[in-house]
Parts: structure tokens; C-alpha cells; sequence
């Protein structure tokens, strides 16, 4: 007698595993993370307590080679100032490296401080 | 003659498209979520404060510098945050400062020294350069 071994049988991965991880990483995401209301391109020097940021802000860019708004070096003079000062409801927030010189900030507050009521730091929550 | 309708195979519900609208989720948070949260602190606030304490009293501001990312010089002696708050606090919490920084400090350094004031009380902080 031949007794041919059993063909076995083919097995079906169960999907159910894919589902389950992939409902946990969404849970995760969804509880570690927040929907990214606004990117900014710097790592802002970390702080523990920090204030709100609020939504409408008009953000300049402090760097070595000058104080950029919307990706364009900023002319310091009295009337460009003046203009976005008014476009800006007279808040400003500068966000820098971490690294950076915190010399470029003081020069950066010393130009804006005459045109700019409030003038706040961006800082990320250690 | 009664002719029955075929009994119907019990179809299973397929997976399949639960699984793809499952990875565009996923796909979507893990593309928008951020995990920094942004927050600021005020500068000019403090600036403003420190003009009109000024102008108000004749009280002479107490004057640190900031030469490293390290020490902090009250009257030409180093000190690191923790060892100069209560030095400070003895003087007075409503004496104005004005924090004077070299090119050597970094921004954060200068956030954490001024942090470490605010919580201590010291609210009126003026920032300036300084030459070395």
C-alpha cells in the first residue's frame, strides 16, 4: 500500500491582524498627535510653559542675513514698518533657531519695538 | 409543479475595502498630525515695562550678562540660574533687569535664563547687546 502524504492544506492569512494594527497606529496618531495647523521652518528654542499661540499670526523669520516675512528679506525702513505693523494689527511673532545668535533676536526687537505693540517669541513645548 | 427559488449563497462582507479606507486614514494622520507644540512668549511686553519702571522710580536696574550659554555674571561673578535667583530675589523681585548678551549665547539660552526669571517673579526684564 502507498500511502501519498497529504497535500497540506493552503493556508489563508487572516486580515484581521492588518486591520488591528492598522486601527492602532490611527489611534496613535490621533491621540500623541495634532493636525498641524501651521508649519513653521525653524526648531524654535524649547521652553516648558510657554503662552498660546494664536491663529492669526503674522510671523517673521530671524536669520543671519536679515528679518524675512513671507520668504522675502524685509527692507527695514519707517513706511515698510509701518505698512505691515497695519497689515498685522501691530502683533509679530519671530521664530529663530534654536541655535542661533541670541544676538539677532535683541536687534530684531530693538528695529521692530517702535512699530509693533506685541511682539511675542515662537517656542516649542518641551 | 412548485418550483423553490434557489437558496442563495450567504455572501461574506469583504474586508478589503475596509482596509484600503483604513490606510487612507492612516496615510492622513500621519501625514498632517505634528507632534511639536508651538507655543510663544512675550518680548516686548517686558520692554515696555521696563521703560516705565524707569521712568517712574530712580531705581537703578540690576545688570546681568550673559557671556556663555552657561554662567550668568551678576557683578562680575558667574553664576548659573539656580545659584542667582535667590541672590536676586534677596535685592527685590521689583527691581527692573537688564539682561546684556554677547555673541557667544544662543536663543536658547536666553529663553531659558529668561523663563527662569519670569517664573521667580522677575517681570520686568529689558534686553540688550553688549560688546565684549
Amino acid at each position: 500500500m502507498f500511502n501519498r502524504p497529504q497535500k497540506p492544506k493552503k493556508e489563508v492569512e487572516s486580515v484581521f491582524s492588518l486591520i488591528n494594527i492598522i486601527f492602532l497606529l490611527i489611534v496613535f496618531f490621533l491621540v500623541a498627535g495634532h493636525i498641524a495647523a501651521e508649519q513653521f521652518k525653524v526648531s524654535p528654542p524649547l521652553l516648558d510653559q510657554g503662552e498660546v499661540l494664536s491663529k492669526k499670526n503674522c510671523t517673521i523669520y530671524v536669520k543671519k542675513e536679515g528679518l524675512y516675512y513671507q520668504d522675502i528679506l524685509l527692507k527695514i525702513s519707517n513706511t515698510n514698518l509701518a505698512n505691515l505693523s497695519h497689515r498685522c494689527n501691530g502683533e509679530i511673532l519671530l521664530a529663530a533657531q534654536n541655535q542661533a545668535e541670541a544676538l539677532l533676536v535683541v536687534n530684531a526687537l530693538s528695529q521692530l519695538k517702535s512699530h509693533f505693540s506685541n511682539i511675542k517669541l515662537l517656542v516649542a513645548q518641551r | 409543479m412548485i418550483v423553490f427559488a434557489k437558496q442563495r449563497r450567504k455572501s461574506a462582507i469583504s474586508l478589503v475595502p475596509m482596509i484600503d479606507v483604513l490606510l487612507c486614514l492612516l496615510i492622513f494622520f500621519m501625514l498632517s498630525s505634528q507632534f511639536v507644540r508651538y507655543q510663544s512668549i512675550k518680548l516686548s511686553d517686558s520692554a515696555q515695562n521696563i521703560t516705565a519702571a524707569n521712568n517712574a522710580s530712580s531705581k537703578q536696574p540690576v545688570i546681568l550678562t550673559l557671556k556663555d550659554n552657561k554662567h550668568i555674571y551678576f557683578e562680575q561673578q558667574p553664576y548659573t540660574l539656580t545659584q542667582l535667583i535667590p541672590i536676586l530675589q534677596k535685592e527685590s523681585q521689583t527691581l527692573p533687569i537688564t539682561l546684556t548678551l554677547t555673541d557667544q549665547v544662543n536663543i536658547q539660552a536666553l529663553v531659558d535664563v529668561m523663563d527662569g526669571l519670569k517664573q521667580s517673579g522677575f517681570n520686568k526684564l529689558q534686553l540688550e547687546s553688549v560688546n565684549v
